[in-house]
């Protein structure tokens, strides 16, 4: 995995879930306004060709961000949002070769506002920086194709004041769509920061009662054979030949617990925790196969996903939690984790019930394949 | 981290980001308002274009201090100065020979729309709601009273409606994004804390098991390999600090005794404390725990040599381990200074012998047996590794006889 890039998305996978709803919102409107448009000026088309396939390359740039946008899909790359910017201010050529000779008026044109709009859509999952760059090479370009047709504009102005009325609105949108998004990141991290402070001074006060208890566990396996063992060895200052086989007997039964103990994953931990009611006291490690021990390998980012995720699904009314398998394998240099389920219930609503945590996933995971075909489901995921 | 921020902290957070956001179109119309001005002033001398310049700097500074107070007086300051600032703007405007109001290059919207972020104070939608409300109203009386005034005839704005509802739709929708990204947190937030508590317990139980292993353990088996007979002294020793060690105290306590300056001032110009700080300075997060004083007992080429090798040790963590997390235990007793280093990462198995491990061979082993002191090491692949280094306190006393 890279390093995490500075947008929300990445910062916040669950929280971005909604940002969605602005995202494909801002594609509709680019899109719809751009028709709108067209068609209500439609006697300043030349070229109705050119017209279509301005249309058509913003259409494209908004299905992309439509999709992309899906948590499923995160995180959104710098590649994506070439694959929106590229196809847009091509339509932004499209639609002034389209006007080229009758565009009377800039206000009319649909390019500034439907090009806002894309990077209003974008601003939750890339850097404001980036966004703003981006904003800064499409008022570049767009105010050179608005001077370009200065000539033919009815109204007498000077050429710059038509250029500003263009750009305006697009570098109005982006620059207030950046500043949002890098406010927010910025209150993203100083929490993570505290929140990690916090977290910290939390685990030195809870220190010494876990360490109590480890120790606690340790004193009751000492206590039953090994101190009365050592005691009777020393008092008596003399080995006899039982002894050897009792200190044996008794090194094997300590490391059998030890053995045991060690092989417990956290991710078996989690289950028994998560499904105490459900599981009843059933052996939860027949649930995970990790032969290879590699659940201790992920992270604590990706532990903490699993962990919620693990939860969410244990939280479903129609989840059957005897039904849940995890198998962990290796895969190449990295390695490989199937969750499998039956859910039970519509696709759409454990869909939506755990797309929140889905969403952290496919952030703190390299890959990750969601496949829900009712009543069964299936998560991949590769780290 | 890859968590949201926790309930009672969003809203104020989206408020902040939201408000800000705004300010900066609020900023770039007025900007751009302004620069239309001068490019309008300079293209005809013969108008009187450049007081409405004067009406967009009081409102600039005005949105400045909005952005920084972010309370119901900076809001209403900027609506009451920005509406002045509209009436004027849009009086300076309409009351040309030749008004330039109709042009297809200039629109009164900018200053209007600059008055519609004003952002508000507060947090909540309906607060948010009614502050843009506000905003909007105050434009349209200015600019109207303007134009009324200068003899001409109000007219619809459509492009500052359409900014106006764009903007209610999109407070809406925030809100409603806000609402959906609230469910999942408590429970990811709460995920995350099980987490730290599990790995907590795990360290300590890694390092319990080793303490066990390197104790009881291997006396189980020192017994287990003796001849009928008498005890050899050295087994009885170890046996007795065994059930001393072991039942007697709080042997995995990891609060710090209270320590006086002269301890902290021993720990800090020990080899040790060197090579924690010079490793934390690599990016490796270090805990130091247990009996600090303890260290100060050491001479000081035991303190120099304890420092390198445990230095290497952190630096083989942050090579090879797989993870940034790393324990170091100091346990003290009178005959000797025993520390654990201890992380829970990768971990290896007893037949690999990469050229990792030289430095473990040579740095470590080699450096602490030249003391007189021992290194063992306990690792699993995927479970972490523990490596104990044991100086006795008098070694050098010891190796300076002998020499």
């Amino acid at each position: 995995m890279t390093a995490r890039e500075r947008t929300r998305q990445q910062l916040d996978p669950a929280g971005t879930i909604g940002s969605r709803l602005i995202a494909v919102g801002a594609a509709l409107a680019a899109f719809i306004y751009a028709d709108v448009m067209t068609v209500r000026s439609g006697d300043q088309v030349a070229e109705p060709l050119f017209a279509v396939l301005a249309l058509v390359a913003l259409g494209f740039a908004c299905i992309v961000v439509i999709v992309q946008t899906s948590p499923l899909r995160a995180p959104l790359s710098a590649r994506v949002h070439a694959a929106v910017l590229i196809p847009a201010l091509i339509a932004a050529g499209f639609s002034t070769a389209a006007g080229w000779g009758v565009d009377k008026y800039v206000r009319d044109d649909w390019p500034p506002i439907s090009l806002g709009l894309l990077f209003l859509a974008l601003v939750s999952y890339r850097p404001a920086r980036e966004v703003v760059g981006a904003g800064i090479v499409s008022a570049i370009l767009l105010g050179f194709l608005v001077l370009l047709q200065t000539p033919g504009f009815v109204t007498d102005a000077p050429p710059v004041a038509f250029v500003l009325q263009a750009v305006t609105p697009m570098l109005a949108l982006c620059v207030g769509g950046a500043t949002f998004s890098c406010i927010f990141v910025a209150s993203l991290e100083r929490w993570h920061r505290r929140a990690s402070r916090a977290t910290a001074s939390l685990s030195r006060e809870l220190r010494d009662g876990i360490a109590r208890s480890v120790q606690q566990d340790r004193v009751t396996i000492l206590n039953r054979d090994v101190v009365p063992f050592f005691s009777e060895v020393l008092t008596r200052g003399a080995i006899v030949e039982d002894d050897r086989d009792r200190a044996r007997a008794i090194a094997d039964s300590i490391r059998r617990v030890m053995v045991a103990e060690a092989d417990r994953s956290w991710l078996e931990t989690v289950i028994e925790h998560a499904g105490t009611d459900s599981i009843h006291g059933r052996d939860s490690s027949g649930l995970v196969q990790d032969e290879q021990r590699l659940a201790s390998l992920m992270t604590t980012d990706q532990r903490t996903a699993v962990r919620a995720l693990i939860v969410a699904m244990f939280d479903l009314p129609s989840f059957d939690p005897t039904s849940l398998g995890i198998v962990l394998s290796t895969r190449g240099h990295g390695s490989r984790g199937v969750f499998t389920a039956r859910a039970g219930s519509a696709d759409y609503s454990v869909r939506a019930a755990l797309a929140p945590y889905l969403a952290v996933m496919r952030v703190v995971f390299s890959d990750l394949q969601v496949d829900i075909s009712e009543p069964a489901l299936a998560i991949r995921i590769s780290y | 981290m890859s968590l949201g921020l926790p309930a009672h902290l969003a809203p104020l957070a989206l408020g902040r980001s939201f408000s800000g956001g705004l300010h900066a179109v609020a900023a770039t119309c007025l900007t751009a308002s302004l620069l239309l001005v001068i490019v309008f002033q300079y293209a005809d001398f013969n108008t009187v274009l450049w007081p409405a310049a004067l009406a967009l700097v009081p409102m600039g500074a005005l949105l400045w201090f909005n952005d920084r107070a972010r309370s119901a007086f900076s809001s209403a300051s900027y609506l009451i100065v920005g509406g002045a600032g509209v009436y004027w703007f849009a009086l300076t405007f309409y009351s040309q020979s030749h008004p330039i109001v109709v042009g297809d290059a200039f629109s009164l919207a900018g200053p209007k729309i600059a008055l519609l972020m004003v952002g508000g104070s507060g947090t909540g939608l309906t607060m948010a709601l009614t502050w843009t409300v506000a905003g909007y109203l105050v434009a349209e009386a200015a600019s109207i009273g303007a134009i009324v005034q200068s003899g001409g005839r109000p007219e619809f704005d459509v492009l500052t409606f359409l900014s106006f509802f764009a903007l209610v739709v999109v407070m809406v929708l925030v809100d409603m994004s806000r609402r959906i990204a609230l469910r999942a947190q408590p429970r990811l937030h709460r995920a995350a804390r099980d987490e730290q508590l599990d790995a907590l317990r795990y360290r300590i139980e890694v390092k319990a098991a080793a303490l066990m292993h390197d104790t009881v353990l291997s006396h189980l088996a020192a017994l287990a390999e003796s001849k009928t007979g008498g005890l050899n002294p050295l087994l009885q020793e170890q046996m007795e600090r065994d059930l001393e060690i072991l039942i007697g105290e709080e042997w995995l306590s990891e609060a710090l005794p209270a320590i006086d300056s002269k301890t902290r001032a021993d720990w800090q110009n020990s080899g040790l404390y060197a090579a924690i700080q010079e490793s934390r300075a690599l990016g490796l997060e270090i805990e130091s725990t247990g009996d600090l004083a303890a260290v100060a007992r050491l001479g000081r080429e035991s303190s120099v040599a304890l420092g390198l090798a445990v230095k290497q040790c952190l630096v083989n963590v942050l090579r090879h381990s797989g993870t940034t997390h790393a324990e170091v235990a100091i346990y003290g007793s009178e005959t000797d200074v025993s520390v654990m280093v201890v992380d829970t990462g990768r971990g290896f198995s007893e037949g690999e012998t990469g050229a990792d491990r030289l430095g473990l061979r040579t740095s470590v082993r080699r450096r602490i047996e030249a003391i007189q002191g021992s290194v063992q090491v306990w690792s699993t692949p995927g479970r972490g590794t523990s490596i104990m280094i044991r100086i006795p306190t008098d070694a050098v006393a010891a190796t300076s006889e002998t020499a």
